[in-house]
């Protein structure tokens, strides 16, 4: 289940990415573009170092990171990409194990994770505030979310996931 | 340049960034302290124990507001629910003036949560500063905005970060909110001079200042708050005086006590 959209958001949510990086900008459209990219580079799942999967188009990452950020003399493009990419990811699931104590118990801490990560995965954050977030995450889980009254503070009506007897996630 | 038009002409001094695990300590011991600045975010709700809690140091305390997620360099419009919350808040704490990051942080209404560096270009400062004007404008109170750290360039950049800030200043004819750890931070990974950038600052632009921590690693240095502000940062301002905030962030550090 998932918070409702803030008012004024995109309704169809992070629209596609460019092809291209924008060599230059000359409009705001153009500003847009860049940002729309990386932040599909940002919420795009975390993956072991070194076995980066592929951009949405088949490119290697290195490559399409290269792009549009500028390496310096001691980290390449992506790797300066990376250190934005895992600050994404940490500080939400930091924020969902903060504020969801009982879901995380009941999960135990690898479930819990792997939860927070398809959820978010799914579905980026559309909310100003990061435990908004994340409590729709937590609460797609209903005796988690009874813990924590995450549903009832997320406005949640409908599950898109749940948690089976053998811990794995489906929809 | 301690009062000055994007500070509401106030003299406040030293004041301490407001967490959570200050909070008994405050209510209990009520230590000497010049103001509070507050995350504007943590206070937007509609009830509950962080209003509560923020009625009472008002009682006795002067705040000033901090937002994170105004996000003034997304291209996207401002978010008007966030507006509307934030002059409630606005309106409870009387801020004399509030302050944001220059970075964009959310595209088509999807958020990063992250103060995420923009591009140094005309365009991108165009745009930032027409929405610090219109929140301005909305919340009717002087903004500051304040250099975030950062770990990334980008290739379309026409300028330097410090050309950007005041571009952006002039243009929207807002405050700075200076934070030296930041410029020292970026300074070390983007290898530029940070006496570069603080001598490239109007010194009265600027509103307020942040001095805060960093940690190290092995190829680029993060801002974590969680340690003494850097020298030389700190150093290269210390002849400025406008009203300055001191960060010790207690939760990352493990202390319960607000560190001054």
């Amino acid at each position: 289940m998932r918070a409702e959209p803030e008012p004024g958001a995109s309704p169809g949510g992070l629209q596609p990415p460019p092809r291209r990086a924008p060599r230059r900008l000359q409009t705001t459209g153009d500003l847009r573009v860049l940002q729309r990219l990386m932040a599909h580079a940002l919420v795009r799942p975390l993956a072991p170092k070194h076995r980066q999967p592929p951009w949405i188009d088949g490119r290697p990452m290195e490559e399409v990171a290269a792009e549009f950020i500028r390496p310096n003399d001691r980290l390449t493009a992506l790797e300066r990409l990376e250190i934005y990419h895992r600050m994404y990811w940490f500080r939400l699931i930091d924020c969902a194990t903060d504020d969801c104590p009982g879901l995380r118990s009941v999960l135990g801490a690898r479930r819990f994770e792997r939860l927070v990560r398809a959820y978010l995965a799914k579905y980026p954050s559309r909310s100003f505030t990061a435990p908004q977030s994340v409590l729709a995450a937590a609460a797609i889980h209903r005796r988690g979310a009874a813990l924590d009254g995450a549903a009832h503070r997320a406005g949640i009506r409908r599950c898109p996931f749940r948690v089976g007897a053998d811990g794995r996630i489906r929809r | 340049m301690p009062a000055n038009r994007f500070n509401g002409f106030t003299q406040y001094g030293i004041g301490i960034g407001l967490r959570v695990p200050h909070y008994a300590h405050i209510l209990e011991k009520k230590p000497v302290v010049d103001w509070f600045e507050i995350i504007s975010e943590n206070f937007m709700v509609d009830g509950g124990r962080p209003l509560r809690v923020l009625d009472r140091i008002l009682e006795q305390y002067r705040v000033v507001q901090h937002g994170v997620s105004m996000y003034f360099g997304s291209a996207d419009k401002p978010d008007r629910a966030h507006l509307r919350k934030l002059k409630t808040l606005v309106k409870r704490t009387g801020t004399r003036w509030l302050s944001d990051h220059l970075c964009w942080g959310s595209v088509d209404g999807t958020y990063t949560h992250d103060l995420l560096p923009m591009p140094y270009t005309f365009v991108a400062a165009r745009r930032t500063a027409e929405k610090i004007r219109q929140v301005r404008d909305y919340l009717e109170v002087p903004i500051c905005v304040e250099n975030v750290s950062s770990y990334a360039e980008f290739h379309v950049s026409e300028m330097t970060e410090w050309e950007f800030l005041t571009e952006v200043a002039e243009m929207a004819d807002c405050g700075i909110l200076l934070d030296v750890n930041n410029i020292y931070v970026s300074s070390r990974n983007h290898g530029f001079d940070p006496y570069d950038y603080v001598n490239g600052i109007l010194p009265h632009r600027v509103g307020q200042m942040h001095v805060a921590g960093h940690t190290k690693f092995e190829k680029y240095i993060l801002d974590t708050h969680d340690h003494p502000g850097a020298r030389p940062g700190v150093e290269a301002v210390r002849p400025r005086g406008p009203p300055l905030r001191r960060d010790r962030d207690p939760a990352r550090m493990g202390r319960q006590d607000p560190v001054l």
